[in-house]
Order: structure tokens, then sequence, then C-alpha cells
């Protein structure tokens, strides 16, 4: 018992603070703060000031220049993403239709795919095919989990096709 | 040929009822009593103007507690909820305000005992009052001088470390001054006093109903919207949505001094501190970093920007076509409340102006045309009503100073270059930039 009790001790279970360090707000991600803002803005200017799709995109044109939207009128949901859904931080913010006084919220932050970051990472061509057919798989069964990537480190290798350019 | 007369005729008649459809406005009765309509006239045209500077959504005027004139453009009308934003952290003053009144906060009130993670170096000696006063010492950069995708104000709102808290996320910021040192206009002071607010009130459903129970439905203000993030803290910085209506009774409530028919809403102590009282670090002598920063050289009460003169202004007012009494609340894209004491006036324009100079409103110009239109000015001071390019020059020379001033200004350099491949691309090849952005993962900005 003792034993089970210091091991939770050491790894932190019975900590309270849920930020191991001081936050450092000029850590900042464009991906993430764009796809967060516009899903947010664009459900508070809909679902909110009731404005229509028109003038909420135009309030909102900064983070559509990387942003893309979906609206789930139904749910009054937006949904938003940088650049492509499959890739990286999809937001999500919904309006509170039992408490309408408290207008959106956002709800949700999340990284589509590790694969997509293990690719990010890596930033090797070969390495980017590989990823790419392991990436097709799990799209396509969704039981199927990669438990391993072998990495190739080949400094004669070429570089991703995007960034050669 | 009938058939072509009758598609002729309905559409000249659609074409009629389109013309002017989105603008209304309206000048109550007692309008000509104080009011000089030609004079008023240039004051409209200014506001409303139609050259693509700036874009005026709603306009509302009070004269001794009476409402003189409403317009409304752009798709809004008296009961469509217009964003606030920072004129938010006015509105969160006032709660707070309420707060002290119902004694569920004082103003010499620790965070730390809130916060426990402000139990630290500094950050401990932080009270309720620093935090009103945008002193607190945090190490936090409203706007940067380069882009506001920068800025501090968007990655404590908008990164998912910190959305679901955000006023837990403000309490483990660092720390960079002594509490009530150093002003530092930033966002972050009115989230953590909402979250303040809740853990002293520690119960979700008083809290939730707080702001209505003892302000809006007080002052009959209905149409209001609060947001709050993932934990049910009110986002105090900026996410407040309402009417321009709603919010003139905000300032027709501080111009009462608190009272609202016959009954205290805020005690006449917090009103002075509030609107009155510049806060205390403006005032020192020896500030030394970050003071030329736009945000950080005007005087500023407790989340109300005021007129009055400080040291380091060298005897001139922000705005010189108003008086000193002229308190005023401000936010993005040229929200404005505006109150004058002395001559019993309130006015709220609340807008979408861009981001660019030359695309916001000049509240100087603003003020100067509304207070020449009186037929009668009680204002003993000096006004000047020229509006020759004032804001302009200061803005400018703030924004110059402000960048030599930084300490790592080769880390400002790097950001440029930096900035060039991120932002300046964006039309060019926007999948180029995706790809460098990803693989910069995260920069510090200093």
């Amino acid at each position: 018992m003792r034993l089970i009790i210091s091991i939770l001790i050491i790894t932190n279970v019975f900590s309270s603070n849920d930020y191991p360090q001081i936050v450092k707000p000029r850590k900042y991600n464009l991906k993430e703060s764009n796809s967060l803002a516009l899903a947010k803005e664009m459900c508070s200017c809909l679902f909110v000031s009731k404005q229509d799709e028109k003038y909420c995109r135009e309030v909102t044109k900064e983070s559509r220049y990387l942003g893309k939207y979906e609206i789930d009128h139904k749910r009054k949901r937006v949904k938003a993403y940088t650049i492509h859904e499959k890739w990286k931080y999809r937001a999500f913010a919904e309006f509170n239709k039992e408490k309408p006084q408290f207008g959106c919220k956002l709800t949700k932050a999340q990284e589509y795919s590790k694969i997509f970051k293990a690719w990010h990472d890596l930033n090797d061509f070969e390495n980017y095919k590989k990823i790419q057919t392991l990436e097709k798989k799990i799209l396509t069964n969704r039981s199927f989990r990669p438990t391993k990537i072998k990495v190739y480190r080949d400094k004669n290798s070429p570089k991703n096709p995007y960034l050669a350019r | 040929m009938k058939v072509m007369y009758i598609l002729i005729f309905t559409m000249i008649s659609f074409q009629l009822l389109a013309v002017d459809k989105g603008f209304t406005q309206i000048q109550h009765d007692p309008f000509n009593k104080s009011f000089d309509y030609k004079k008023f006239k240039t004051f409209l045209d200014y506001v409303w103007e139609d050259e693509g500077h700036h874009k005026t959504d709603a306009v509302v005027i009070l004269k001794d507690g009476q409402l003189i004139y409403e317009g409304y453009d752009r798709g809004y009308n008296e009961n469509k909820k217009h964003m606030y934003w920072s004129l938010s952290k006015s509105l969160t003053s006032i709660i707070i305000g309420a707060a002290i009144k119902d004694k569920i906060l004082s103003l010499d009130d620790y965070a730390y005992k809130y916060y426990t993670s402000l139990n630290r170096k500094w950050a401990k000696d932080i009270k309720l009052r620093h935090i009103l006063n945008m002193s607190s010492g945090f190490d936090f950069y409203e706007e940067h001088p380069i882009h506001d995708v920068f800025s501090d104000s968007v990655s404590i709102n908008y990164s998912r470390y910190t959305f679901f808290d955000v006023a837990k996320a403000v309490a483990h910021l660092k720390m960079k001054f002594r509490p009530g040192t150093q002003f530092k206009y930033g966002t972050h002071e009115p989230i953590l006093a909402m979250g303040i607010l809740k853990r002293a009130i520690n119960d979700q459903d008083k809290y939730d109903n707080y702001p209505w129970t003892a302000l809006f439905n007080k002052l009959s203000i209905k149409n209001m919207t609060f947001e709050q993030d993932l934990s049910g803290t009110f986002i105090g910085g900026a996410f407040a949505w309402g009417t321009a209506k709603d919010y003139a009774k905000i300032g027709q409530l501080i111009l009462n001094d608190g009272l609202w028919n016959g009954e205290r809403i805020i005690s006449s102590d917090y009103i002075k501190f509030a609107t009155k009282d510049i806060a205390p670090a403006l005032l020192r002598e020896d500030i030394k970093e970050y003071t030329q920063q736009r945000l950080n050289i005007e005087s500023y009460g407790a989340y109300f920007w005021l007129n009055k003169t400080l040291p380091m202004n060298k005897g001139k007012r922000p705005y010189p076509s108003a008086p000193s009494d002229l308190i005023q609340a401000m936010g993005f894209r040229g929200q404005t409340m505006g109150i004058i004491p002395s001559e019993n006036l309130v006015i709220v324009r609340l807008g979408s102006d861009g981001r660019v100079k030359s695309k916001k409103i000049n509240r100087n110009k603003m003020y100067g045309l509304l207070l020449k239109s009186l037929k009668t000015l009680k204002i003993q001071e000096e006004l000047e009503l020229k509006f020759v390019g004032h804001k302009k020059e200061r803005q400018e020379s703030t924004h110059k100073e402000y960048i030599n001033g930084l300490k790592h200004k080769s880390i400002i350099d790097e950001l440029e270059k930096e900035n060039e491949t991120i932002i300046d691309h964006f039309k060019k090849n926007i999948m180029e930039i995706f790809h460098e952005s990803i693989n910069k993962e995260s920069v510090e900005v200093i």
C-alpha cells in the first residue's frame, strides 16, 4: 500500500496543478491560435450577434487567411481548421443553447493525427512517402494503429518536395 | 408587351425598396434643446462617413439622462448585439465594483488567496487593486509591435493550453515587475479579476447569475451576452456582447455616481477609484521600461481610460478636443463609450474599423465635433478643436520609441525576418508558408 501511495506521489497523481510549468504566453503557435480564433469568432458572430455569414466572413478576415471553417447550423457549432482538416489543430466552438446569455465557448482543440506530426518533424522525403502510406492505412482502417515508425536518417536523401520549392 | 412593362415596373420598385435599407437613425424629442442641428450634422457626417475610412455600426447619445440620438447601420439595429471587445473590460470593472459593494471582494484582497499558484516571489503581493489598475506586474504584451498574431492577448485566449481555463492560465504567468510598480495594459488582468470573483463567490450558479442579478437586471439590460470559457469563468477581457443602448446605460450609471433609480449599485468610492483616480503606477517618475508602448502612455483608472495629463506626457492630454474629465471605455475596431460629466453627456459608438490607422475612427475629432454642436458649452477649460494630424504624429512617434526601447533588439530583428516569411507572403504561396511555420513549431517573442 505504501509503495502504491509513494508511486502515485512520485508520478504527481495527486497534484492539483494542471500546468507543470509556468505558462509562456509568447510561445505562440500560429496554426493553433488561428483555428481557435476562427472557430470562436465565427460562432459568436453567427449565433450571438445573429449576423449573416457574409458579414461574419468580413470580421474574421484575418483568421481566414490560413483557416477554413464549417458551420453546423442545427447544433449551432463551428469547426475550424488551418489549411486542411486533416492537418493539425481542429478547433470547435459551440453556442450554449440552454443558457444563451453565455454565448459561444471553445469546446475542443485537437491534433488530427500523430502521424502528421511525425511527418512534420522529420521533414524528409523518403519518410514522407512511407508515412503517407501508413496514413492511408489509418484513414481506411480505424482499427489499425502503427506501433513503430522506422526512420531513415540519410543526409543525402531529397528533402520534402514542398519545402524544396 | 404588357408582361415586359410589369417586369420593368417590379424591378424598379424592388430597387427603390433596396435603397438605404440598412441605415436607420432617430433623433429623440429633447434634441433641439441642447444641440445645434447644422453643427450636429457635421458630427454625423464624420461618424457615418461613406468614404471607406472607418465603419460605424451604431451610435447612441444620452444628454442629461435622456436618449437624444440613436443610429444603426450595416445590419445592426437596437436589438442586435454587437461585440464589445475591450469595452468588456470596463463592464468587468463595474461588476467587480458591485461585488465590492456586496462585500464579496475588497480592493486589498490578495490574489493568492484565490489562486494558490500566485503564492510565489512578487506574485504573492498582488492585490485586487493592482489587477484593476493594470499593474500586477505580469510578463505580458497586449500588442506586438510587428503584428497582432504574435500578441499575448491572442495566445492567452486561443491556445490549447489555456482556452479551457484562461484565468488559471493567467495566474501561472511569469512575473516581470513588482506589483503596483509598472502599468501594463493587458487583457489578462480583467480575465484574472473575473476568475477571482468566481472563486470568491465559490458557487457556480450564483457566479453565473451574478452579472445579471448585481447589474444588468437592475439597469433593465436584458439583451446582454457575457461569454465564459470551458471552466465556466467569464472572459472579462473581451467577450461581452450587447447593444449600444445597453452600454450607454453603463455610462449613465457612472454619471449617476453608482445610483440607479435611487438604488445604490456601486459605491461612490469605487466610482472614484475606477473613473477618476489615475493608476498610481502611471504617476511614478522612475518608470524605465516599456512605458512608451502605445497603450501604456495614457492616463488610466480601473479598466477605464481617462483624459488627464501624466508626467511622461509633458502636460498634454491624450484627447485635447475633449475635457479632462472625459472617461472612456475603448475597444478593438473602434468600440468607444465616452462619458463627459461636465456636459452630462454619454456617447457610445460601435464599429467594425480596420487595423490600419487610416481605417480607424479619430476619437479626438469625434468628441470635438460633438462638443462643437452643443448649443451651450459648460466646459470651462480650453479645447483644441482643429483636429490637425495630432493622433497620427503621436502614435507614430511612440511606436518607434517602443521598438527602440526594447532590450532584445536582435530578437526583434529576427522576428522581422520571420514575419517576412510567415505573414507577408500569405497571399503569395500559402502552402509554402504553412510548411515553414510547421517546422518552426514555436518561436519565442520578447
